[in-house]
């Protein structure tokens, strides 16, 4: 009796152990989209960037966002020029991370399928400055799957993004970003 | 008199198109660029390990002929194409961006498929090297 109970804890910590293993509860994406936009008084200045990665932990609520600056695309050359040599500095910076969290976690289930609004709030780092910034996400799961939509707006300077004077006028002072990310579960 | 104004209309015509030349001028195209560095996926990796930086500065931007056996290819953002080659690291990879113009030959290749891949590096991310704007060496 007393070797059977104790096979029996033994085989139920065993599988618990297993099972908590296999659900990490982690997301990941490799090529989620980015993109940003302003306008001017010339014309818009949009780009994307389809090769954002990502981990998303369901169980603390942490994400990580990782962006190569050098992977963004412009419709004009010259436009992804002076983005990347000019303001973005790419070859000295050239990645940017938001590291936070999901501020309502225990609001968001993840093995139901649905849309919840929440915010996320943490660290963005661009170039070598870092600012705190809070902004609203959509995060919608659907069949073990995730998707996280977010749109925010970032004041240039803060981030030391200088505009040349020439085209001061020219250039608005923030600058809107969306980020699309299309998570799977780690295996 | 004449003269001078036809100059100056000369003049005036020859800026204005070399600035609208730089103003709409086309993306490098990297397909049809000659790589600056031919490497294994695998060293590719290696490298940025090594030291970030240092293989910043020597890959950043620059043409590169990557090959490596396929890990995976990702599909699911429609925008591009992913093909990952394997680096000897489990879960980094070498990941290459496609235009979306190149999906159907990129659905012809298989896991496990050595490869020849030509881009343009980006650096490196949470998941490996990344380069973009790729194509295909036969």
């Amino acid at each position: 009796m007393k070797t059977k109970i104790i096979i029996l804890i033994g085989l139920f910590t065993f599988t618990t152990a297993f099972t908590l293993k296999m659900e990490s509860g982690k997301y990941l994406t490799k090529n989620g989209k980015m993109s940003f936009f302003s306008s001017t008084g010339i014309e818009d200045i949009t780009a994307e960037n389809n090769k954002v990665s990502s981990v998303l932990d369901s169980k603390t609520g942490k994400i990580v966002i990782e962006v190569l600056i050098k992977s963004f695309r412009f419709k004009k050359a010259l436009m992804e020029e002076h983005f990347n040599e000019n303001y973005m500095e790419s070859t000295k910076y050239p990645k940017s991370k938001f590291d936070g969290k999901i501020d309502n976690l225990s609001a968001v289930n993840f093995s139901k399928d649905g849309t919840i609004k929440t915010t996320i709030s943490g660290n963005l780092t661009i170039k070598d400055k870092t600012n705190p910034i809070k902004t609203d996400a959509t995060i919608t799961v659907k069949g073990g799957k995730l998707n996280g939509n977010t749109k925010f707006k970032i004041v240039l300077a803060d981030y030391n993004i200088t505009i040349p004077s020439v085209v001061k006028d020219k250039i608005k002072k923030e600058m809107e970003i969306t980020a699309d990310l299309d998570y799977e579960p780690m295996k | 008199m004449l003269k001078r104004i036809i100059l100056f209309i000369l003049v005036i015509g020859i800026i204005a198109s070399i600035a609208f030349y730089m103003w709409n001028k086309p993306h490098k195209d990297i397909a049809a660029a000659k790589e600056d560095f031919i490497l294994t996926s695998t060293d590719f990796y290696k490298e940025y390990v090594a030291n970030e930086t240092t293989a910043n500065t020597k890959y950043l931007d620059k043409v590169i002929a990557v090959e490596g056996t396929i890990s995976a290819i990702e599909l699911e953002n429609a925008d591009e194409p992913t093909v990952a080659l394997t680096t000897g690291t489990a879960d980094m990879t070498v990941s290459c961006g496609f235009k979306k113009e190149l999906l159907n030959e990129i659905k012809k290749l298989k896991q496990n498929d050595k490869i020849k891949i030509k881009g343009k590096c980006d650096g490196m991310g949470m998941f490996g090297v990344v380069i973009t704007q790729c194509s295909l060496i036969k």
